[in-house]
Parts: C-alpha cells; structure tokens; sequence
C-alpha cells in the first residue's frame, strides 16, 4: 500500500478502479428527490470517533461532504441525524461548509443537522419518525450500523425512499442487501472517500489495497494446497511472532 | 483570534497525524512511561469525549423548543420530549444525592419508562425481517433463488420443527453456515481489514480529509 502511495505521490503511476454502482446511485438518489421536492435523509452511522468503528463513521462524513454539496447546488432539503454528541459539531460543519462551497450559504440551516439521542433505539425512532414525516425521497446511509440497520431501511422503504446503504459490520450487510436498493459491502464504503474525491494519490492506496487483496488470496490458494499436503508450515509463519 | 487558513486546514491534520502515531507506538512499543501516558490520554479522550453530549442537549432544547415556540405540527412530541429529557438530568444529577444513575429514583423510571420503550422499538424487528425477507426471497433471478433456497434450509435446521419433520435438515443447516456463509464472511472481512489499513494511512498522512468537509 505504501509502495503504490509513493507512486501515485510521484506521477509514476495513474491508477483506476472499478466502479462502485452504490456510491454512483448517490447522484441518482439525490436527484430522485430534487424532481419529487422531498428531502434527503442521511445518517453516517450510530458509531463514534473514539473507537474501532471510527474509520467508517468518517467514510460516512466524507460520503456526507459530497451529499451536501449536491443538496445545495440542486436546492434540496438534507436532514443529517447523529446519534454520537462528538460527530454533531463535524457533521455540521462538513455540511455549513458544503453549502458555501455550492454557493448556497443562505440555504443551510443548522437545525438539519440534528442529534437524536445517545441511546440506540431512540436514535432509531427519531429516524424512522423524522422519514415518515417529512417523506423522505432518498435515504443514504453510510457509516457503523448495528441492529437499527433493518429498522432503517424498513422505514426507508415504507417512507417510498429510494435508499443506498453501506457498512462494514459483516452482521448488517445482509440486512441492506435485502432491503435498500443500493449496497455498499464492508471495504466499499472506506473507499468512498477516494472514489468520490478522484484524488489520484488516495485512488493508488485503493489501488494498493487491492494489490494487498490479491496476495491474500494467493496466500489462502497456497494455504489450501498446504494443508491438502498435510503441512502447517503457512499457517505456523502467518501466526508469528515475526521476530 | 483569527487563525490563518493554511493553520486552519493544516492543524486537524497534524492532529490527527501525532494522535495516530502515539496510539499505534502504543499497540507497537512496551515503554512503561509511554503506555502509562497513552493509557491516561485515552481517558482524557473519553471525559472529553463525554463533554460532547451537552451539545446534543443544547442541540435538541433549540430544535425542540423552536417547535414549540411555532407550534408546528405534532409540537405536543416536543413537550413530552423536553419534559422526559430533563426529568431524567434532574432524576440523575440534581436530586440523585450523589448516587446519580443508581439512585432509586432515577433506576426505577429508567426500568419502567425507558426500557419497556426500548424493547418495543427493538421488537419491531420481527416485523421489519419478516417483510425485507419477503421482498429479497422473491425468486426473480437465480442469485435471489438460491438466497430463497438456502434460507429455508437454514430457518428450517434452526427451528424446531425442521429436524422433527427431517433430522438431516440440522446437519444441512450447519454445512451452510460453516463453509459457503463462512468463507464469503471471510472474504469480506479480510477485505474490510484491508479497507481499514488503507484508510488508516490515508488518514494519517493526511491524503483522506474528506472528513473535514470540502475543501479541506
């Protein structure tokens, strides 16, 4: 990863990557709900920034950063709702500073951008309430989700949103599959960051990352053949100590 | 004080840089006195952390209170929802004679108010599985078709019944569960890893600031 990093920084090389179709139904969804008038709601997960879940509530404010700024140049209303009091002040911020990047200052209102409740099923309640009532046109959620997921994208649903979700906790995807149009799955929704800004230096870590992938599936072929062979000796160097 | 923009865009960043650093230097390093210090920062990070949810009451009282001052639709929500907020401040910290959350008071309002809420919401789960199910079980391609296929088989080896009507509906369950469920889980948490580690460095070389809003 640091080696295809490097190269990116120097222009040795330009990388590419697949394309995501949940992160490019967001301008879909957005759109959708700027020709019906209704709102957009967002939620970047029920996980904070001082913890493990943290690398995908910031996928999901990077993710944010790009919503907003499509709200505002299209006019649309976005609701943003936080269940963790520290992710409140940032959330707005990314979208204060969306809208005057658009060039819509006068468009935001900070009360969008709203704390629910620390505590998991009120949060969860506050959001299926808030589709219901202002009839969400699109709902994106992109972050940490635990069993809220389903009552999302159920709510979502019954709300007539069209819906796009993405989260890295294995026990949630098959919730999202089933019930929202668009998913992101697991590793996706940490590359949102470099998918959206085209950066091409972020775009070569993706890049390395995929690299990394396909070493690990060469050494899980070669770990196959080993133990069919009746070795441990992969498994024995994998679990260390290196040194 | 004003700071400059350069400041303004550079310092979260060099932040976010020396904290990544020290907390990696502590998973990496046994220096007694560094992962004394790191030990004490975390704790300090989690008071501050703590700090944040007078935000979220500042946050709601505005909202709520602004409806209220409307009379918007549905502004009765609101009064329950100040109401219910601050009795629970004053059960908890105010009147709670220093036992705070276990004072009888509050345990008793938060057992038989709280919690029953709480359950009810969760419960609603049932309900939403049972209808997402049948959305995604609908046989429309051969994927959704051997979703369908296999969540039978897997319902009927974990509920009572499937084994009573076939003993070999348990062995089945298990095989799904523990070779293709497995390895696909696998296979994306091994790519979730990777996600991270990726994003980790973004983060810390400051490549990734997507999160700091837009032209950061």
């Amino acid at each position: 990863m640091l080696a295809t990093l490097y190269m990116s920084v120097k222009g040795i090389s330009k990388p590419t990557i697949r394309k995501i179709a949940g992160l490019d139904a967001i301008g879909e969804a957005v759109g959708r709900a700027t020709e019906m008038g209704r709102p957009i709601h967002f939620s970047p997960g029920i996980g904070g920034l001082g913890t493990d879940v943290a690398p995908q509530t910031l996928a999901g404010l990077s993710v944010l950063a790009y919503i907003a700024e499509l709200a505002a140049k299209y006019k649309t209303t976005l609701w943003t709702t936080i269940r963790q009091a520290e992710v409140q002040p940032l959330a707005a911020e990314i979208v204060r500073q969306s809208y005057l990047k658009a060039g819509a200052a006068e468009a935001y209102d900070e009360d969008k951008v709203i704390f629910l409740s620390t505590a998991q099923f009120a949060y969860a309640s506050g959001v299926v309430g808030l589709m219901h009532r202002e009839k969400v046109a699109a709902n994106i959620m992109i972050g940490g989700f635990w069993a809220e997921s389903l009552l999302f994208a159920e709510g979502g649903y019954l709300a007539g949103a069209i819906q796009v979700a993405g989260t890295a906790n294995t026990a949630q995807i098959p919730f999202f599959v089933a019930a929202c149009d668009y998913c992101l799955i697991g590793e996706e929704i940490l590359a949102a960051g470099a998918y959206i800004s085209r950066d091409p230096v972020q775009l070569g870590a993706i890049w390395g990352q995929d690299c990394a992938k396909f070493i690990a599936i060469i050494l899980v072929a070669v770990g196959i053949i080993l133990s069919l062979a009746g070795s441990d000796y992969l498994w024995k160097v994998l679990r260390g100590p290196l040194w | 004080m004003k700071l400059s923009a350069t400041i303004r865009r550079s310092l979260p960043l060099v932040i976010t840089f020396i904290a990544g650093l020290l907390a990696i230097g502590d998973y990496y390093l046994k220096v007694k006195v560094f992962n004394d210090f790191i030990t004490q920062w975390m704790k300090f990070v989690n008071v501050a952390a703590a700090f944040a949810v007078i935000i979220g009451y500042v946050t709601l009282t505005r909202i709520h209170t602004r409806r209220l001052n409307q009379r918007r639709e549905g502004w009765y929500n609101s009064v329950a929802l100040l109401i219910g907020m601050y009795a629970f401040f004053l059960l908890g910290v105010v009147f709670s004679e220093g036992k705070f959350t276990a004072h009888p008071a509050y345990t008793y309002w938060f057992n038989n108010l709280y919690v029953p809420l709480d359950a009810t919401i969760f419960s609603m789960l049932a309900f939403y599985i049972a209808s997402a199910a049948y959305r995604a079980f609908r046989m429309r391609t051969t994927e959704a078709t051997i979703l369908l296929v296999s969540a039978v088989l897997v319902m009927l080896g974990r509920a009572p019944v499937g084994p009573a009507i076939w003993p070999a509906f348990g062995p089945i369950t298990s095989w799904i569960m523990a070779v293709p469920n497995s390895a696909g889980m696998r296979g994306i948490t091994i790519g979730i890893a990777l996600g991270v580690m990726s994003m980790g460095l973004r983060v810390l070389l400051g490549r990734e600031r997507g999160y700091l809003g837009p032209g950061a």
